[in-house]
């Protein structure tokens, strides 16, 4: 076998065969799914109604009030200080709301919530809700207005986004094409730093450990520094589609034992209840207008293309230096592109055509990061192309000054390294 | 008798010194070759040189009467002074790893790998991890990666720090049972004595200059001061060794009553016998024997002149 092959293999086996990468890729797609679907299924499933225990002394309550979500109201007709000495006890209220015989609907105060626990904002907001719209009942009743003519005086527009394609209008996918952004940027931003640092620390274990000198007496110093960043590429590439199929395989589960059967049990609920799922459904077929072939396959792009500049940049950080702090002064010039490309992000995201966003995006050291993130809102061809362009030329000149860093440091120690000693190396002969 | 590798008018510089200054050494085949010297003479950066992991500035290795290629380095096994060895990898998987780096196919490597773990009595260490074994175990380990592949040329920097004088012993018969199979030995090291024990020629480095080179017998031989030592008792208690200036004696260690240890030197106006007659009218001779000085002596005598000059 090919020396280099040989040189991957180990690279790819030794860290592939560890407990702690089994366990994250196959707990990664795990938490990803929890974390699109807990709040989805918390928003429908807390399903556990409260019970409120009214005294109305006013009398323009009883009955008119309607129940929430999750909370009911229970009417009792007898007196507050009654009720206010059962409270915590067995069946006496857990919640008690009290509504003064002098209530004024145009003042809306002295109404008191009593309970042995302090409740949440929210459900405190729920249920003040819940009085305003009687409240509005009340208030209509003393105008002498008709409900149905006010209902109808009510608006809410909305603004069908279409964007020009090539097939036409197609319908703007504004909230997806921010979410993907957001999560191909950050994907790319957490897949160089993981394993760019685990070049760095390869190479530092190689050149610690000395076992360096032994290998190249037998290959190529470019050879062994090609061969773990290429082993490290496809451990990161193999994690990243077991997560794609994994994740995919687990949302359709949960999505069918549980999401849809929910939504579809919501629907038949009626009007008040279908709002959320009506969301989730707008939000699910916005998805499918985003182009996923491409985006996953520019973000394999993108995600080889960064981590090859950035993990080359790391390897000759780390052989030119003898210690973890050693290469901390020369890591921060390197890292900086990458936290300058999130602090950008959001801005990118925001604007992704403005003239800073689109420099960006070509910029080798930047362009993973954003060009990810403008890509969701579409990006004309000739631009991704010179990115593409950019990124292979800048990989192929980080490479070769790496190698020549790589090749004179890794054989140096207890020399402390400055950026004019690694300038000479780069015109060394071998 | 051929050379294995030669070194033709090597110099290389680094940024502030110069590590070797027109370095030419022959290596005959089959043989234990000793590359001397002190600490920072040079020794590393030739062999590394020799390694082809840096080129030379001038010069060049004629490896088996053909200048070196990179491709030579599959004959080559070489030992670093500072060994290494992945700490997390199996022994087993890890000797795997270079032999198959050198070029040995999977059979093949296993059936080397069997082999020297059994010299090495290590058959129950193939499944566990390097950072498991004692500094000596690794040695071991250490040594096998070297010479799995059966290289026509074994260059060991340093082989002996780190092992204890049992396994000393066991490397030692090793490397010579590597020579007897064919094989020629590098052997680098600062310790000249151990050298002495081993090589059949030596070249010694100071300050990137060979200073002295040849065969271990013949370099001793030609520095010899023609000082002898004699052990001598029954002497009666007025004898004075120092009363004929034409034997000096050097040194006299008192034994016991009447028993002594002489250091003799009569700068070559009497042979060994006209000396032993000498000194047998004074009593009973036990022990008599030129000594011939020790690399280590030679090595300090010259750096001695070198710096007087």
């Amino acid at each position: 076998m090919n020396k280099i092959a040989l040189i991957i293999q180990r690279e790819y086996l030794s860290r592939v065969r560890t407990r702690t990468f089994i366990l994250i890729t196959l707990l990664g797609p795990i938490l990803y799914s929890a974390f699109f679907i807990v709040p989805v299924l918390a928003a429908m499933m807390s399903g556990e109604k409260r019970i409120v225990t009214v005294v109305d002394d006013s009398g323009k309550f009883k009955y008119k009030l309607k129940n929430g979500d999750d909370i009911d109201f229970d009417f009792v007709n007898t007196g507050f200080q009654e009720q206010y000495a059962q409270i915590g006890k067995k069946d006496g209220p857990e919640y008690l709301l009290h509504i003064p015989a002098n209530f004024d609907i145009f003042k809306g105060k002295d109404i008191q919530l009593i309970t042995q626990k302090s409740t949440s904002a929210t459900f405190n907001a729920s249920i003040e809700n819940l009085l305003d719209s009687r409240i509005e009942e009340l208030k209509m009743e003393s105008f002498h207005l008709n409900k149905g003519l006010v209902d109808s005086l009510k608006s809410s527009v909305s603004i069908d986004a279409k964007v020009i394609s090539e097939q036409g209008l197609k319908n703007s996918s504004s909230v997806a094409a921010s979410i993907a952004s957001y999560v191909g940027g950050l994907l790319i931003y957490m897949f160089i730093f993981l394993y760019g640092t685990m070049v760095l620390r390869g190479v530092q274990e190689e050149k610690q450990s000395r076992v360096v000198e032994v290998i190249i007496s037998s290959v190529k110093p470019f050879q062994l520094m090609m061969g773990k960043i290429v082993g490290i590429a496809l451990v990161g590439l193999s994690q990243f589609i077991v997560w794609v199929i994994l994740t995919t395989v687990f949302y359709s589960i949960i999505n069918t034992l549980f999401i849809a059967p929910h939504m579809a049990a919501s629907a038949v609920h009626g009007a008040a209840n279908g709002e959320m799922p009506d969301m989730i459904r707008k939000l699910q077929s916005s998805f499918t207008t985003l182009n996923f072939p491409l985006l996953i396959g520019m973000f394999l792009f993108y995600f080889l293309g960064g981590y090859l500049i950035y993990s080359s940049l790391f390897a000759g950080v780390a052989a030119a230096t003898d210690s973890q702090s050693d290469a901390q002064q020369f890591m921060l010039p390197i890292t900086l592109p990458i936290i300058l490309s999130i602090m950008f992000l959001a801005s990118t995201i925001n604007n992704p055509d403005s003239t800073l966003s689109v420099v960006l995006s070509m910029i080798p050291l930047t362009s993973p990061i954003i060009m990810m993130a403008r890509l969701p809102f579409g990006v004309p061809v000739w631009q991704i192309a010179l990115s593409m362009f950019f990124l292979v030329g800048g990989f192929f000149f980080t490479t070769w000054l790496a190698g020549k860093i790589y090749r004179t440091g890794i054989l140096l120690y207890g020399k402390k390294t400055n950026y004019r000693e690694l300038a000479k190396w780069l015109f060394y002969k071998d | 008798m051929q050379n294995i590798l030669e070194a033709r008018h090597i110099s290389k510089s680094y940024a502030t010194h110069q590590a070797l200054k027109n370095i030419s050494l022959n290596v005959p085949e089959q043989t234990i070759f000793g590359l001397l010297g002190p600490n920072g003479a040079g020794k590393t950066t030739f062999i590394r040189i020799i390694t082809q992991i840096i080129g030379p500035d001038s010069g060049e290795v004629i490896f088996r009467g053909k200048k070196m290629h990179r491709d030579d380095i599959a004959f080559v096994g070489y030992m670093p002074e500072e060994r290494g060895l992945y700490r997390k990898m199996k022994v087993g998987e890890q000797v795997m790893y270079f032999a198959r780096l050198k070029g040995l196919s999977k059979s093949d490597a296993e059936i080397a790998i069997r082999h020297w773990f059994t010299v090495f009595d290590i058959k129950d260490w193939w499944n566990k991890k390097v950072e498991e074994l004692s500094k000596g175990m690794q040695q071991k380990v250490q040594f096998i990666t070297t010479v799995i592949h059966k290289p026509p040329l074994i260059i060991l920097d340093e082989p002996f720090t780190g092992f204890d004088p049992v396994n000393t012993e066991i490397i030692i018969g090793e490397i010579l049972k590597l020579k007897q199979n064919g094989s020629t030995i590098l052997l680098s090291t600062h310790r000249m004595e151990s050298v002495e024990a081993l090589c059949d020629h030596f070249t010694l480095i100071n300050n990137a200059q060979i200073v002295i080179e040849g065969a271990v017998d013949e370099v001793r031989q030609r520095f010899k001061t023609n000082t002898f030592q004699l052990e001598i008792e029954g002497v009666s208690p007025q004898t004075d060794f120092s009363s004929n200036p034409d034997f000096q004696v050097e040194k006299i260690d008192k034994k016991g009553e009447g028993e002594f240890n002489l250091y003799i030197n009569t700068d070559n106006k009497y042979n060994a016998n006209q000396i032993l007659q000498h000194y047998m009218q004074y009593g009973q001779v036990s022990s008599f024997r030129e000594i011939l000085p020790t690399i280590n002596d030679i090595f300090i005598s010259l750096v001695k002149e070198g710096a007087h000059e």
